[in-house]
């Protein structure tokens, strides 16, 4: 690949998800707005200095005044001002403590965002490396010599990262389209589905993944009423991303897809024997770019879109949530809850 | 002829690599993660090694901080070669005494040969830098 088109990737990945974070974060684009004038006038702390001295010694003039003022028009006018120096105080600081949380939210955000799109651009280079050095070897003529086995071994494998690029974009125009016009259900498009079905649909289509790491995949049903409303594809989708992110980080052991029933809701639950999430991770690995940290260094697949793909499906479902327990190094456990068809 | 011992996780990259380099007449060792590679490297001893960096159980980025700290295999030469490409990832290892570092897109399998190559001392570097020109 020519340099230019290989640097054209990181910008490539940028446009796509910039619809996201601006159309998606309409308190960003403000703060996007602000933060640079604030930058170019003051420091953020010195800003936030000036302003509360200030306030503070509109206070003490107003109180002063108010105290030790003679005539009692003069007090009335004074008391009004220390009033208005108070509210002035509390507008400032509400301003400067939103902010304050903007900023930090903001930096988070971004952070997560450039973490992306280092993992989207290794995922879209990572099969388009592999298919650019496959071709060459068919350029070569080395494809010639390989035995019958290798031919067939080797096709395979061209055919499987052509797949593996075209779901890398898929996750990212459809992470892109949910941010930019949130999933709502109708209901005339949902359709009854038994989960016991989905779920063993599901386990066939992993189960060769799963043999190839010599893991156990089972179904654990113990739900006796299995009937949601949903919209089967999308349903599918999130269940699939959660069972191939948790064969993806699990060694050894397996993963179990249970269902049981609670109150009038189904659950879904899938249950790993991988690394697990360490606990500080766990609050951002369901944002747009969340990916547990001891996930960036071992393992190459994934651009940490699956599972917030995997929530906006399931928060668009009536009283349908998604969470997730777990511990580094033991297992993860998420459970999708949905509830039953009447 | 020179012996390799390629590190990498994906199987369809090993092929690729392995039927290049033989073709080119060299001897090639796979090892599929960081802990298999620095067996492999201490019982074998390549002339050169190709790393990835990421890979499970053992990463390629703790792989290497073993190599170089092992004093039979420091003196090997290592290829970084990988699809990583974060801001600084190039001096990081660089400094630490990477023989070169190669993205998977910006070298083809033909000009990983010559890298390897011109490492090893098969073309004079004067006349590699000069053909470059």
């Amino acid at each position: 690949m020519s340099r230019g088109v290989k640097n054209s990737i990181p910008f490539l990945v940028l446009s796509l998800i910039n619809p996201i974070h601006i159309l998606g974060e309409p308190g960003n684009f403000l703060f996007a707005i602000i933060q640079p004038v604030l930058k170019k006038f003051f420091t953020y702390q010195v800003n936030s200095f000036i302003a509360r001295t200030l306030g503070g010694v509109l206070v003490l003039v107003a109180m002063f005044r108010a105290l030790f003022s003679p005539e009692p028009f003069d007090q009335v006018i004074n008391g009004l001002l220390l009033v208005l120096a108070i509210l002035v105080m509390v507008i400032v600081w509400w301003v400067l403590s939103w902010l304050d949380r903007e900023r930090v939210r903001t930096a988070g955000i971004l952070r997560l965002r450039s973490e992306f799109i280092d993992f989207a651009s290794y995922q879209l280079r990572s099969p388009s490396s592999a298919i650019m050095s496959g071709l060459s070897l068919m350029k070569e003529g080395l494809v010639d010599k390989m035995t019958p086995e290798n031919k067939i071994q080797f096709i395979d494998s061209l055919y499987r990262r052509s797949e593996q690029l075209g779901q890398v974009i898929r996750d990212i125009l459809q992470a892109s389209e949910f941010d930019t016009k949130k999933i709502s259900f109708a209901d005339k498009h949902l359709t009854m589905i038994n989960a016991v079905e989905m779920v063993e649909k599901i386990k066939n289509e992993f189960n060769e993944q799963a043999d190839k790491k010599s893991l156990e995949l089972i179904i654990k049903n113990e739900a006796s009423k299995t009937m949601v409303k949903t919209f089967a594809d999308y349903l599918e989708e999130a269940v699939s991303n959660l069972v191939e992110n948790a064969i993806h980080f699990t060694q050894k052991g397996g993963v179990i897809i249970s269902l049981h029933n609670e109150n009038k809701d189904l659950l879904i639950e899938i249950i790993d024997t991988g690394i697990g999430i360490p606990a500080t991770d766990l609050e951002t690995i369901f944002e747009r770019y969340g990916r547990a940290s001891n996930a960036n260094m071992t393992y190459s697949e994934g651009t940490g879109l699956g599972l917030y793909i995997a929530k906006e499906i399931v928060d668009a479902h009536k009283g349908g949530s998604i969470s997730c327990k777990s511990v580094e190094g033991r297992g993860s456990t998420f459970v999708i809850r949905l509830p039953l068809a009447e | 002829m020179a012996k390799i011992l390629i590190i990498d996780d994906e199987i369809d990259f090993i092929f690729t690599y392995q039927t290049w380099f033989e073709s080119e007449g060299f001897e090639v060792v796979t090892a599929l993660d960081g802990g298999e590679g620095l067996e492999k490297a201490e019982s074998v001893k390549p002339d050169l090694i190709t790393l990835d960096l990421t890979m499970s159980p053992v990463s390629g980025y703790v792989a290497f901080d073993k190599l170089k700290l092992n004093p039979v295999t420091q003196n090997i030469p290592v290829i970084i070669l990988t699809n990583v490409t974060r801001a600084g990832i190039y001096d990081e290892f660089m400094d630490k005494g990477a023989a070169a570092f190669c993205e998977k897109t910006d070298y083809s399998p033909k000009q990983l040969v010559e890298k390897i190559k011109e490492i090893l001392g098969f073309i004079p570097l004067e006349t590699a830098t000069a053909d470059k020109e």
